[in-house]
């Protein structure tokens, strides 16, 4: 499990660290605050492993194109206030050891793992072709395994690879993937499909959203396409012609129900949701990150998101902490809450999303 | 501008009480945010969590019951001490965590010196001491409150009251119970509007002479 992070120059966030981060994290605070890097940090770590993610598409890419997608792109943006003259850093430190990931842009970015001045990098095709590292003293790049990197750090080659496929699989929710369906339908539908697991969206976007849709299917529409409809008694409808907040919830249900041993990154879930199908899709989400071992971290502006998050960890004996981010000259800095004050002061009546006038 | 400060009290009335003496004493309703905690121990626990999320500036409202002010103080003190990083200063009731520039003001809420709640056998000393003696200190209360007789009677009224249920069996301890016995005989306002109106209509100068808590909770909230 991450139990930390540490940033720099990265996005808007010049330096910053995040500790103690348990099943459940949860970003809150104003506007321009970070929560949205912490997520794309977290997710572009992923690119040391793997630079496509499970619904193929290229973690740096999807990082610059999907806030604003203009006709060219640029990645300067990336890097803390567009100084790509040097690295920029990202440190996930996990039970027993840190992976210091460091991102230059060269041709293309380009990440490696830096430990005592001697650099570790994925070839660029796959990592499990091996590793490549070169020291100081050492001429050139020479070829390895990532073994050589467990042995490097001192840690068992066992952990490490789980360090590897955690990373491989971190995933990245936000509105914009609910947008494009078409490659939901393509990378993941298959998977849920072949291990039943529509069964279980569809009980959920039922009980959420007061519906009865009885299947997921394709059909072929126009030319050779094929589309994935939701029947319905009476009718089938496409799920592009769905509601905003139900095609969202279903992004979201196809990446918690398929996603194992990683970490979930959603952002806002509460887009377009009404709040009782809020409250029903936050218990989903809760239930299934347990069941398949995930480790959340969402950001939120919503009160009701907050609130039900807290109300069913709390049921579910998960384990919640929340992170009030400000960002003051580029340093983060992140006041944690732990689950038990939250839930107290919460009831209260204090509202965690403005505590900041408290200090 | 400096930081809201997170105050919290033992009930409802306690808030209606600090909401109406905040207006009189001038001091913008923004600059206070006030939270109503049910029970004693609770309000323990909450001032804990508020120091663990790191708010600077802390104001706990405790009823003194039977205890003198300086006990409900050390009370707070002993609970809030962080290896020798707590400095109580019992002069100004605050309770500093050092190195983290956070400051807990604890206004003990009562009279523990009255003669009229001495007299009654009034025990369990709290906020409605404040009331119940701002009644006595300004008599023109009555017109305001459009009682037809003085303050006075209705004050004597609320005595012979008290030994009448007190003959009856019915345990009457706490200044809660007497200024509710003395609202019913001078008004028909519920609790809340009760304090609000008697604070609002009361001059500053008398609430000051009867309320100690006035000069720390003004020096804390424009510190």
């Amino acid at each position: 499990m991450l139990r930390e992070i540490t940033i720099e120059g990265f996005r808007g966030i010049a330096q910053g660290c995040l500790k103690n981060f348990s099943e459940i994290n949860v970003f809150i605070g104003k506007n321009q605050m970070g929560k949205s890097t912490i997520l794309e940090a977290i997710y572009m770590a992923g690119y040391l492993v793997t630079q496509f993610d499970e619904l193929g598409r290229d973690r740096v890419s999807y990082i610059v194109n999907r806030r604003v997608r203009r006709s060219h792109v640029t990645y300067d943006g990336l890097w803390y206030q567009y100084k790509t003259s040097k690295p920029f850093v990202i440190k996930l430190y996990f039970d027993e050891y840190v992976l210091p990931i460091h991102f230059v842009m060269r041709q293309y970015i380009e990440s490696y793992v830096e430990i005592n001045d001697v650099m570790f990098r994925r070839a660029a095709s796959d990592w499990r072709g091996g590793w490549y590292y070169k020291g100081r003293a050492v001429n050139g790049w020479v070829s390895t395994s990532y073994h050589k990197l467990a042995e490097y750090m001192k840690v068992d080659v066992e952990r490490l690879k789980r360090t590897f496929n955690y990373l491989e699989k971190v995933f990245l929710v936000d509105s914009t993937f609910s947008q494009s369906f078409e490659d939901i339908e393509r990378k993941i539908w298959r998977k849920i499909v072949i291990n039943r697991l529509d069964k279980r969206i569809i009980k959920i976007i039922n009980e959420s959203y007061d519906l009865d849709i009885e299947d997921f299917t394709y059909i072929p529409w126009i030319k050779e396409n094929y589309y994935l409809v939701a029947k319905f008694p009476h009718i089938s409808i496409r799920v592009d012609e769905l509601g905003d907040g139900i095609r969202y919830a279903i992004a979201i249900l196809s990446a918690v129900v398929t996603a194992e041993n990683t970490a979930l990154l959603i952002e806002e879930p509460e887009n377009h949701q009404h709040t009782g199908a809020l409250r029903h899709l936050i218990h989903a989400i809760l239930l299934l990150a347990k069941e398949n071992n995930l480790q959340l971290f969402i950001s939120t502006h919503s009160l009701e998101t907050l609130q039900a998050l807290l109300e069913f960890s709390e049921k579910m004996q998960v384990k919640l902490r929340i992170y009030h981010l400000l960002l003051e000259n580029g340093k983060l800095l992140g006041r944690e809450i732990d689950q038990i004050d939250a839930k107290l002061l919460t009831d209260l009546g204090y509202d965690l999303r403005t505590i900041y006038k408290f200090w | 501008m400096s930081q809201t400060i997170a105050m919290v009290v033992e009930g409802s009335d306690d808030e209606a009480f600090f909401i109406a003496l905040l207006r009189k004493l001038g001091i913008p309703e923004e600059t206070i945010d006030i939270k109503v905690v049910e029970g004693k121990n609770k309000l323990y626990e909450v001032v804990e969590s508020l120091i663990r999320i790191k708010v600077k500036r802390i104001i706990v409202a405790e009823d003194i019951d039977k205890d003198h002010p300086n006990t409900v103080f050390d009370r707070w003190c002993n609970k809030l001490q962080r290896d020798n990083n707590t400095l109580c200063d019992e002069a100004t009731m605050t309770i500093r965590m050092l190195g983290e520039e956070q400051v807990v003001l604890v206004i003990p809420m009562g009279l523990p010196n009255n003669q009229y709640l001495d007299r009654l056998r009034i025990i369990k000393r709290s906020m409605e001491d404040y009331v119940i003696q701002l009644l006595a200190s300004y008599p023109r209360l009555s017109y305001i409150l459009k009682f037809r007789g003085s303050i006075e009677d209705a004050m004597k009224k609320a005595a012979e009251l008290i030994e009448k249920l007190r003959s009856q069996g019915f345990e009457i301890a706490s200044s809660k119970e007497l200024m509710n016995i003395l609202r019913i005989i001078l008004t028909e306002m519920p609790p809340r509007t009760f304090i609000r109106e008697i604070i609002a209509n009361t001059p500053v100068k008398v609430i000051e002479e009867v309320i100690p808590l006035c000069e720390s909770l003004r020096k804390f909230a424009f510190f």
